[in-house]
């Protein structure tokens, strides 16, 4: 019995060494952590007689992008001195949550993320959005990219974030080896995926296990085949819209391409988020992938290689023989904007407001925005492109832009939430080939009505 | 206690309260009595998420208590390798959920996985497959995965359990002339009955509220197969802005929950706080 | 009583070290390997992800996917490592360690004398709490994330890690206490009964039975509510905004883009963020054993 307590007394001891071990890593991951770490968030601290702002942005991750904003927002500081912008960065699926919680409560940032349309539509219902009227900085913005955050003639929200329209990126080496050029067709696109097929390659990288990807094909085939009307029709909440024959004809074409094994195996559960379906592309598995702009960058971060090797094509959606939409039409995210919350005061909204106009709308971070890889929405961008890495494909997506007929908001941003969900399971579905074209539209136009 | 209550039995209520209303979680509520419940009777998609999560309740339980039983007592052996397969055992329950959703959802691709290389290297081509997206499988490798998840955690428990069953009885048992096949029925399991118990309640009760796997991996797809209800509810509140019909499903989830648990509890004689010990002395 | 006890304890150990008779021996053996061999495979189970984990935290963003998932080849690096210090990995970390080591120390304490009363005293009172502690178990927390939230807002404690503390410390109780009676039951009461009848009060009994012989329990539940602090992310995600109170699970989310995750990043944090877990748990474990070993001697 002795012999025991002893022994655990040694054993106590250790213990307690382990535990200072412990702590003491603990404390070293912090110092390492927190002193690399301190310098990134915009500073905290009020002076007197200045005004503070939060403001809650999505685009989370060490990136550029990111860079370039805390960047500004510290110049922005220093020729207001007082004023101070606090960013919190909240990652992009949990953000919604929490800015509804935010606004339900009463609680929400000075200024605020948003990708326009419907949900910001219901912000603005309920009394939540300041309007900033008809300002003179607005004019530096395009304006179709400013469409889906002006409402009743007001505007709601400024841009921050470049335009993000949706092309097929393929990967240039294999179509060459084949002999291909990218089709301008959908019975085009039909065969050129015929042929891959049968050298061994997955002809498109679609990672519908996030179900967004797979939404584009549905945005562009609908387009293409029935012209920008059939969305504006869903958007409004028209009785019957989703039944449209150009809608249904869509969906027959995406259940053709999946019967064709246009995608590659696992498509339904592949995510975007780990990079998979990119790494498809450029390990050469699969020959191309519709997605948005962003993917440039992503694949520049991914295989730089690659992309500066010019091995990275850039095709815009096919054609539909027979369809009466204008093959120069767009879908995708006309840009990315913050807007500002009713709740904040009158010196609160002057700040914010200074902050559009001094910043969000000069060339100067337009600037700094096409070096971390996007593609800014002000007027007169061309110039800015010049000797930076991703210029060619900056200039072909700007051009586009400012030709396109028309620029169709993603839809998942641009229904009412009620629709977005069961827009996006069923279409997954569709995809799946357990859901017929028919059915989908029976059950969105039903969740209409409903509503 | 008094924390007890107000931190959950008060949301709760408000939750039940909720219910009862139409919300966009802006602006003011509107009245709507019992339109949200018969919306939920009528909801086929309802019905599909019970269906899910019953699924996902019973294969849990059927999958993670033998395993845990089996390396609880395994590891509740006083060899000395044992203490390390212990040791080692416990992994899963250290790594935060959204490392194990990730590492996982990485392994089993189809193009690039673990599971994938494995197969082409040992050739065997039933280990390449669309683990997370084929509308069949997907729910049953997610039991197992949060299966994997939680196993350590109830082998702790039923190793402790173990761990408390005097020597005395199987010393006795012994003497009695008993195979280890009869002292594992006779004397291993009624000792172990309330933890099996504790265990089992712990099980259900959680999978009937597990969210976070399914979340992250596939988010009730592919379709809806693997759409629990709990995800169901955070859907339709945070993605769909209905909170009063996503009340209707807490409430649901909530008082199936209870009454499992209460089931449980009077079933195992739990009420009663005898000693299963008493008269060993 | 405790003679026959050590002898047969001392008999049942050697009996271990010295093979059985004959026949039973070659059915031991196998019985021996077929244990040894399924315990094994578990523990490739359990071991090979991991070690997945490990090496692809040692690779980037654009290789973890196309570099073979086994083998250690391909262009290691460290950068995933330092994009996580640089994204201030550490800050979360403590703030992680604080909360959880609150919320064990506050859930253990109420529930082990909660625990002990439903035991000790059969009335009616304490049953109808008991119950209604059982019927927290099942709530989720999903259904009262809203109401939650209202409340916290309007106490004025939003924002704060002292409001994460009570939240899930109560959200930890019925499990808890669960467990906790579940194994209180099993003492035997003449034990107690010696006790008091030494002229003991409750309270001595509390301090010098139940403590002590209550080791194990706590420590696994130390294990299992620490766990859910240290991984939950919904409560933290809706109760609070600032980088200075965030915990490691939103910490993690703040390393992922836009639209893409720095998978490799994630797996570099994630094992970061183990290591001080693993030594507690083998501390732990040392303490687990040792009084195990006190209990089953006496």
């Amino acid at each position: 019995m002795s012999s025991m307590r002893r022994s655990g007394d040694q054993a106590g001891g250790r213990r307690w060494l382990t535990l200072a071990a412990a702590a003491a890593m603990t404390v070293a991951l912090a110092a390492c952590g927190s002193a690399a770490g301190s310098g990134k968030a915009a500073s905290s601290s009020a002076k007197a007689g200045g005004t503070n702002l939060t403001m809650w942005l999505v685009t989370t991750g060490p990136s550029p992008a990111n860079t370039v904003i805390n960047q500004s927002v510290a110049a922005f500081e220093k020729n207001h001195p007082g004023d101070t912008i606090t960013i919190n960065y909240i990652e992009n699926q949990s953000y919604k949550q929490k800015i509804q919680l935010a606004m339900g409560a009463g609680n929400p940032p000075t200024i605020f993320w948003t990708w326009g349309g419907g949900p910001l539509k219901q912000f603005i219902d309920a009394g939540d959005v300041a309007s900033l009227g008809h300002p003179g900085y607005a004019s530096n913005f395009l304006p179709s990219s400013l469409g889906a955050v002006t409402f009743d003639g007001k505007l709601y929200g400024v841009p921050i974030q470049g335009t993000q329209p949706v092309y097929f990126f393929y990967n240039k080496p294999i179509f060459d080896k084949l002999h291909l050029t990218f089709p301008t067709t959908f019975s085009g696109l039909l065969s050129t995926v015929a042929t891959l097929k049968s050298h061994g390659y997955s002809p498109i990288s679609l990672a519908n296990g996030d179900q967004w990807p797979g939404l584009m094909y549905l945005e562009y085939l609908t387009d293409r085949i029935g012209g920008p009307g059939v969305f504006q029709a869903i958007e409004l909440g028209k009785p019957d819209a989703w039944s449209n024959p150009a809608v249904v004809k869509a969906l027959s074409d995406i259940q053709q391409l999946a019967r064709a094994g246009a995608f590659q195996s696992g498509y339904d559960s592949l995510k975007y988020s780990g990079g998979g379906s990119d790494a498809l592309v450029y390990s050469g598995k699969a020959a191309m992938q519709l997605m948005g702009d962003w993917d440039v960058s992503q694949m520049l971060g991914l295989n730089k290689d690659f992309v500066t090797g010019g091995n990275l094509g850039l095709a815009p959606f096919p054609s539909v023989e027979g369809g009466s939409g204008d093959p120069a039409d767009l879908a995708g995210n006309t840009a990315s904007y913050v807007a500002i919350s009713s709740k904040a005061s009158a010196a609160q909204k002057a700040v914010a407001e200074a902050f559009f106009s001094e910043v969000l709308a000069s060339p100067t971070y337009a600037k700094a925005t096409v070096g971390a890889g996007e593609v800014p929405v002000i007027k007169g961008a061309t110039g800015l492109f010049a000797g930076q890495q991703l210029a060619t494909y900056d200039q072909t997506i700007y051009s586009s832009v400012q030709q396109a007929p028309s620029f169709q908001y993603s839809w998942d941003q641009a229904v009412p939430p009620q629709e977005a969900t069961p827009m996006l399971a069923d279409l997954a579905q569709v995809f799946e080939l357990t859901m017929t074209p028919q059915r989908f539209a029976a059950t969105m136009d039903s969740q209409h009505s409903g509503a | 206690m008094a924390l007890f209550g107000v931190f959950i039995v008060v949301p709760m209520l408000g939750a039940v309260a909720l219910s009862l209303f139409r919300w966009n979680g802006l602006g003011t509520p509107h009245w709507a009595g019992a339109q949200n419940w018969i919306q939920f009777a009528r909801d086929p998609l309802a019905r599909q998420a019970l269906t899910v999560t019953a699924k996902v309740v019973v294969l849990s339980w059927v999958l993670q208590t033998p395993i845990s039983m089996a390396l609880g007592l395994f590891t509740a052996g006083r060899q000395r390798y044992r203490s390390v397969y212990a040791a080692l055992y416990v992994l899963p329950l250290l790594l935060s959920t959204a490392g194990i959703a990730l590492m996982w959802e990485a392994l089993l691709d189809p193009n690039f996985g673990g599971l994938t290389a494995l197969s082409r290297s040992l050739n065997l081509g039933f280990l390449q497959q669309n683990w997370l997206g084929n509308p069949s499988l997907t729910l049953y490798v997610i039991i197992a995965l949060i299966a994997w998840q939680f196993i350590p955690f109830h082998t702790l428990l039923y190793q402790t359990g173990r761990r408390q069953i005097p020597d005395v009885l199987y010393e006795a048992a012994r003497l009695d002339g008993a195979s280890p096949a009869q002292m594992f029925w006779r004397v291993t399991l009624p000792q172990l009955r309330y933890t099996i118990v504790t265990s089992s309640t712990l099980i259900i009760v959680g999978s009937l509220t597990y969210f976070d796997i399914v979340y992250i991996m596939t988010n009730g797809g592919p379709g809806y197969t693997t759409r629990v209800l709990s995800l169901d509810m955070y859907q339709v509140a945070f993605q769909q802005n209905e909170y009063g019909y996503a009340s209707v499903l807490a409430v649901v989830l909530g008082v199936v929950g209870v009454g499992i648990a209460l089931g449980l509890v009077r079933f195992s004689g739990f009420a009663s706080m005898s000693s299963q010990q008493e008269g060993a002395a | 009583m405790s003679q026959t006890v050590a002898r047969s304890v001392r008999a049942q150990s050697e009996a271990r070290s010295v093979p059985a008779p004959s026949p039973r021996r070659r059915r031991v053996s196998v019985g021996r390997v077929v244990t040894f061999a399924l315990a094994t495979v578990w523990l490739v189970i359990v071991i090979a992800p991991v070690y997945y984990m490990v090496l692809a935290s040692f690779r980037g963003q654009g290789t973890y996917l196309t570099s073979n998932p086994w083998l250690p080849q391909g262009g290691l690096t460290v950068s995933e490592y330092g994009t996580v210090f640089g994204a201030g990995l550490g800050r979360y970390l403590v703030n992680s360690v604080i909360l959880t080591t609150v919320c064990i120390v506050l859930t253990l304490s109420i529930c082990l004398g909660a625990a002990y009363r439903i035991v000790r005293r059969s009335t009616r009172a304490s049953a109808v709490s008991f119950s209604i502690l059982l019927l927290g178990l099942a709530i989720p927390i999903q259904a009262i994330i809203v109401p939650l939230y209202l409340l916290v807002y309007k106490a004025h404690l939003y924002d704060t890690l002292f409001a994460l503390m009570l939240a899930m410390s109560a959200a930890a109780i019925p499990v808890s206490v669960l467990v906790m009676v579940n194994f209180l039951r099993d003492i035997p009461r003449e034990l107690i009964g010696a006790m008091l009848v030494d002229g003991g009060s409750e309270w001595t009994v509390f301090r010098r039975l139940i403590v002590p012989l209550s080791k194990p329990v706590l420590a696994t539940l130390a294990i299992y509510n620490g766990l859910n602090v240290w991984n939950n992310f919904i409560l933290p995600l809706v109760l609070t905004q600032s980088n200075s109170v965030a915990v490691l699970p939103l910490g993690l989310t703040k390393l992922e883009g836009q639209y893409a995750i720095n998978v490799p990043a994630v797996m570099a944090a994630v094992l970061l963020s183990v290591l001080p877990l693993v030594v507690l748990f083998v501390v732990m474990r040392k303490q687990v054993m040792r009084s195990l070993g006190s209990v089953v001697l006496r």
